[in-house]
């Protein structure tokens, strides 16, 4: 058994994809690995990965997950040193990364008073607003309450209305039609209670057609900070990542110095420890900050294949408080990367959710090719987490040449019983706006063409016909039934 | 006889007969052609329809066939002709509502017993981040709120009835 500092034990608090890929990590560098799981979890891919695994409950099962206390029980009772929260869950909660601390342990990721700072998207926009750096125009509820509607009526439309505490693209509303305005805010601050516990909202001034470009960026406990250059995440739906790559291909060099340059003040402002993302929107050629997230990214495997850094290894490294060891010269991009985000939702249905058995799984590889996922064959998906299944991931040596290992393996990529955006991803990828780079955050919504497959030629339905009747054994057999003289007569009536 | 599969909520029409040889013959619009399938590994298998061939994975689930064909799914249902009708029928006098899609209930606005008009709200629901009304599609009086607050629920999930509409 080796260590990195004082941690020999990691205790990972999540599931799914991000469990498997922080323990991948763990295991790797020797040390022993503990992870908590819900019953729905029970046997997960995850679960049997790790070295203990310990059942949480909970009043539904995103609850357990979220549940602190359990959390904290099973890393002493496992004699844990560190805790990794993964994203979502506990991985931006202040008060559970404080309480890690008093309990003499440590969690994976910045301060509590940093969580505290730029976890709040109000706070954090004030904090880098008064630093110098850009933000967009916006009207903030809890400088006074009373005046908010009006406030946010005066910057105009379109409008983006988000709760305070929120993240994930959850409670918000773009508003063009200010008649909607009162309706859409109390919309929005109910879904706030209810996601988040906090129903203070925030309205700021919506770039039309704006692309989400964000700079990874890691800290370690001795000051040192660098970037890890940008990840392009335009293309979303109902506000959630679909696809992300790396280099943006919006970015002039002056420009990614100039982005990555703020991002890096910003995180040495903060005096960030660990990985984090500095998201801004862009548009218009200018640049907003938008957010800081201050845990590790789903889409943190493409800034990974291109740079060749193990982000996991580093956030543990720097929890250990080693430094980082290099400097920003070091670190270097070679060819472009793209993640596609596998998810159990229907396109053609508003891309909600859709739920079932896991039938078939079967993931392309080869080189430049991973796949990330937490799923199993015969799991049930259930409506409880988030439909997020899996993530593709491909290397190229330039964009390309990535898009195309991204169509092939999307072909290759076999995950059945249930409608999932697989094919999508691949007709979205195959549009002239993306081969070309010219996305935007509402593309997708732009597209409702590609949401559904095309209708089959007839030469494919006949196909899929054929292959529906062969496999369903009362066609079959009743084909069998029929004497051979009746065939002969039956293809007279033709 | 004919043999029915449905494709997003289209019927196709077709049947099988059987070749001396190997194999079948499909009948299906009009046309004929010899097919024949061929199992390579696990649920991979090739098709063999005319002169060409292509490869499919096929799983089934109940009456549903999932197949991966070129890239893209399709879903098949087998619907023999008696459950066919039936379900057909079922349709036109609905009493109830059910899920669109899975998702939790937020609240429950109506009660059994209360009287509602068309479009008044009866339950809220929630799936992912989209809040939606469940909204009387008739006047009537409720019959039974099937979920509470709270609870998760599946598509197609029995949410709310309303009492049958007599005839004067």
């Amino acid at each position: 058994m080796t260590a990195l500092g004082s941690i020999k034990t990691v205790l990972v608090a999540n599931r799914g994809e991000i469990a498997l890929r922080i323990l991948g990590t763990v295991k790797s560098l020797g040390l022993r690995s503990v992870i908590i799981y819900h019953a729905l979890d029970s046997d997960s891919p995850a679960v049997s990965m790790a070295d203990e695994a310990v059942e949480i409950t909970g009043p539904t099962p995103v609850a357990a997950y979220l549940d602190g206390e359990q959390v904290l029980a099973v890393a002493r009772k496992s004699g844990a040193q560190a805790i990794h929260p993964g994203y979502g869950f506990l991985s931006e909660n202040a008060d559970f990364a404080r309480k890690v601390e008093d309990a003499g342990l440590i969690f994976i990721g910045p301060s509590p008073e940093t969580i505290e700072l730029l976890g709040d998207k109000i706070r954090a926009r004030a904090f880098v607003a008064a630093q110098g750096f850009p933000v967009a125009p916006s009207a903030i509820e809890d400088e006074d309450p009373t005046s908010f509607n009006e406030r946010a009526r005066a910057l105009g439309p379109p409008l983006l209305i988000k709760p305070a505490a929120g993240g994930g693209g959850k409670g918000m509303h773009i508003v063009r039609d200010m008649a909607l305005l009162d309706e859409t805010i109390t919309r929005a601050r109910s879904e706030g209670q209810r996601y988040f516990g906090d129903g203070r909202l925030y309205a700021e001034r919506y770039v039309e057609r704006p692309r989400h470009i964000e700079v990874q960026v890691l800290g370690d406990a001795h000051g040192n900070i660098v970037h890890l250059f940008e990840r392009e995440c335009s293309l979303q739906r109902r506000f959630q990542k679909v696809v992300e790559e790396s280099p943006s291909p919006a970015l002039t060099p002056e420009l990614r110095t100039r982005i990555c340059d703020v991002a890096v003040g910003i995180a040495k402002t903060a005096g960030y420890r660990n990985a984090g993302t500095v998201e801004f929107i862009y548009g218009g050629g200018a640049f907003y900050f938008l957010e800081m997230n201050t845990r590790l990214q789903v889409e943190h495997r493409v800034t990974e294949a291109v740079t060749g850094l193990d982000l996991v290894r580093e956030q543990l490294r720097i929890a250990a408080g080693e430094p980082l060891g290099y400097s920003q010269d070091a670190v270097a991009v070679s060819g472009h990367a793209i993640e596609l985000r596998i998810y159990a939702e229907d396109p053609a249905r508003d891309f909600l959710p859709t739920t079932g058995h896991v039938l078939v799984f079967d993931v392309p590889c080869g080189e430049g090719v991973r796949v990330d996922a937490g799923i199993r064959v015969g799991q049930n998906i259930t409506a409880a987490f988030d439909p997020m299944l899996a993530k593709l991931i491909v290397h190229g040596a330039d964009r390309n040449d990535a898009i195309e290992k991204a169509r092939a393996a999307l072909r290759q990529f076999v995950l059945l019983g249930f409608p999932t955006n697989i094919g999508f991803l691949n007709r979205l990828i195959a549009t002239e706006e993306f081969r070309s780079g010219e996305v935007h955050t509402g593309l997708i919504g732009e597209k409702p063409d590609i949401a559904a497959p095309p209708v089959p030629s007839e030469d494919k339905l006949r196909a899929v016909l054929a292959i529906a009747a062969l496999s369903t054994r009362s066609v079959v057999d009743a084909a069998k039934r029929v004497p051979a003289l009746h065939v002969s007569l039956g293809a007279w009536r033709n | 006889m004919a043999e029915i599969f449905k494709i997003d909520d289209v019927d196709h029409s077709l049947w099988l007969t059987a070749r001396s040889t190997d194999g079948f013959r499909l009948h299906w619009n009009g046309s004929q052609i010899d097919i024949e399938l061929l199992s390579l590994q696990g649920f991979r298998h090739q098709l063999r329809i005319g002169a060409e061939t292509h490869e499919a994975v096929i799983a089934a689930f109940g009456d549903r066939l999932h197949i991966h064909l070129d890239g893209e799914i399709y879903e098949v249902d087998y619907a023999d002709p008696v459950s066919h009708y039936a379900r057909t029928l079922g349709e036109e006098n609905a009493d109830c509502v059910r899920a669109p899609m899975p998702g939790t209930v937020v609240s429950c606005v109506a009660r059994a017993g209360d009287a509602v008009v068309r479009g008044d709200a009866l339950i809220v629901i929630e799936s992912m981040k989209l809040e939606t009304s469940i909204k009387a599609w008739r006047s009537g009086t409720v019959e039974t709120v099937h979920v509470e607050a709270g609870c998760a629920f599946e598509r197609d999930a029995l949410l709310v009835t309303l009492a049958p509409v007599r005839k004067a």
